[in-house]
């Protein structure tokens, strides 16, 4: 039982960091999605590639970025989830396993 | 030369309305010279300066608003420059980008090569390296891949996300570059215009003044986006010019730049007639100078996407798939797409139900 809580120790250690990491891919997409430069690329039309210049393009490209920070996000929110599975799966079934890990979550806090 | 950006249409203004009184006292000589010759009117040339000041003014009375009229076109000219796209508004819309950047630097920090500025190790990322040792014991099939095949790319994803954000935020930092010194230009053409006028004015023969014209082809270059890509899995991130060394990456330049325009002329209509042409050479450049910046943005969506061109010279495939065909030999590699997108793990579909089955997590050993 104690090989087991180490285990599942370690798998808690592995979810808490790709929860961060999730987080930090949402976070970043909510950034780079909220940059907007139509107003700062706004000018006459008979000026360089017309009233919004690059901005189509521009724009397109911030999306995708956006769409590949949240896809990253998701694979790691939704594995995060799954070892969160994992542990509730071993922890819900035995009661010692379950006080034992939460002892040891104590005693070793993830940082 | 005077920074009168700020207040271009006055200065238009100003200079049509300069033009204009020059053009009248050129073309009330020559309409005296001609009715001298007809013998309408005494010799001009033997004239006092009153009499030529009260038939100047007769003149002038007449024709100076038809006259103006002909230069008009310069003030809705100068109307258009002086809207040009503000530098400080995109400098502070590419610096919003920059706390994505601080984000996404990774385990082991980050160099910003378009900036130089150094990224500290992203607390986030602290434990990716860890994150096989701490599964190790997990070995169902989907734990397994995951530990084997979703993290170790992970911190290349990573690297590859900054460079994309940075790639994002590098055309409009060369934007507000080339804006800031577009306006420049205008202002300088301005003040060019009128030293050419003084040069008439003053008697000399021929009035010509050369306006040396900001070089932003070669700061667009810089600039723009420091991103290209091989048919290897290896990608290349490059930025051209400044001190950075490019392994084997080729990043274009626009057109040479028009690095003068000459405004000269024989009389103020020529040298309006310059004036006109070099506004349209200033915008001509304009226009290159987009195009090569939304063409890097392009071949970085390609690139996103999972195209890459065969060479540097090619052009990007169009950005919507059903718009045109791509025909240049671009080739598509799904590896390429994952430099940038991981697959979806099959861990991140565990159940409840299949955690312990050996498909998922198993059972430790």
């Amino acid at each position: 039982m104690a090989d087991l809580v180490v285990d599942l120790h370690d798998l808690w250690f592995a979810e808490q960091s790709c929860t961060e990491m999730a987080q930090a891919h949402t976070q970043a997409a909510s950034t780079v999605g909220g940059c907007d430069a139509a107003d700062a690329l706004d000018r006459p039309a008979g000026i360089g590639l017309g009233s919004s210049g690059f901005y189509s393009d521009w724009s397109y490209l911030r999306d995708q970025i956006v769409g590949m920070l949240t896809t990253n996000a998701s694979s790691l929110d939704d594995s995060a989830a799954a070892m969160r599975i994992c542990i509730d799966t071993f922890t819900s079934t035995d009661a010692d396993v379950a006080q034992d890990f939460k002892e040891r979550q104590a005693a070793i806090p993830y940082e | 030369m005077s920074d009168n950006y700020g207040d271009v249409r006055g200065e238009a203004t100003t200079l049509v309305d300069r033009f204009a009184e020059l053009e009248t006292r050129h073309q009330a000589m020559l309409a005296f010279e001609t009715a001298a010759e007809d013998g309408s009117l005494d010799d001009a040339h033997a004239w006092t300066n009153e009499r030529r000041a009260r038939e100047l003014q007769v003149y002038s009375d007449q024709w100076y608003g038809e006259i103006r009229s002909w230069f008009e076109d310069i003030e809705e000219l100068f109307d258009e420059l002086a809207d040009l796209p503000d530098p400080g508004t995109l400098l502070s819309t590419a610096q919003s980008l920059n706390p994505a950047l601080s984000i996404m630097s990774g385990p082991s920090g980050h160099t910003d090569i378009s900036g130089g500025t150094e990224y500290a190790p992203s607390a986030s990322f602290d434990k990716l390296q860890s994150v096989p040792t701490y599964l190790a014991d997990w070995n169902g099939i989907a734990a397994d891949a995951f530990k084997s095949n979703f993290i170790p790319p992970l911190e290349r994803v990573a690297h590859n996300e900054f460079e994309a954000i940075v790639s994002l935020r590098s055309p409009l930092l060369a934007a507000g570059e080339m804006w800031k010194q577009a306006r420049k230009d205008v202002s300088d053409l301005i003040d060019e215009t009128n030293s050419a006028l003084d040069d008439y004015e003053g008697g000399k023969g021929a009035a010509d003044a050369v306006l040396a014209l900001s070089i932003i082809g070669a700061v667009v270059a810089v600039a723009a986006v420091p991103f290209t890509g091989g048919t290897s899995a290896a990608l290349y991130w490059a930025i051209a010019g400044s001190a950075i060394g490019v392994t084997g990456a080729v990043v274009g330049y626009p057109a040479e730049p028009k690095k003068e325009l000459d405004i000269s002329g024989d009389t103020p209509a020529d040298i309006a007639v310059s004036l006109r042409q070099a506004v349209a050479d200033m915008k001509l450049q304009w226009i290159e100078n987009e195009i090569f910046i939304r063409d890097k943005i392009r071949s970085l969506t390609d690139l996103i996407s999972g195209y890459t061109a065969p060479s540097e010279d090619s052009p990007p495939l169009p950005r919507y798939p059903n718009v045109g065909a791509p025909t240049s030999g671009h080739t598509y590699s799904q590896a390429t797409v994952h430099e940038f997108s991981l697959p979806r793990p099959a861990l991140a579909d565990t159940t409840p139900g299949n955690a312990q089955d050996d498909d998922h997590f198993g059972k430790p050993d």
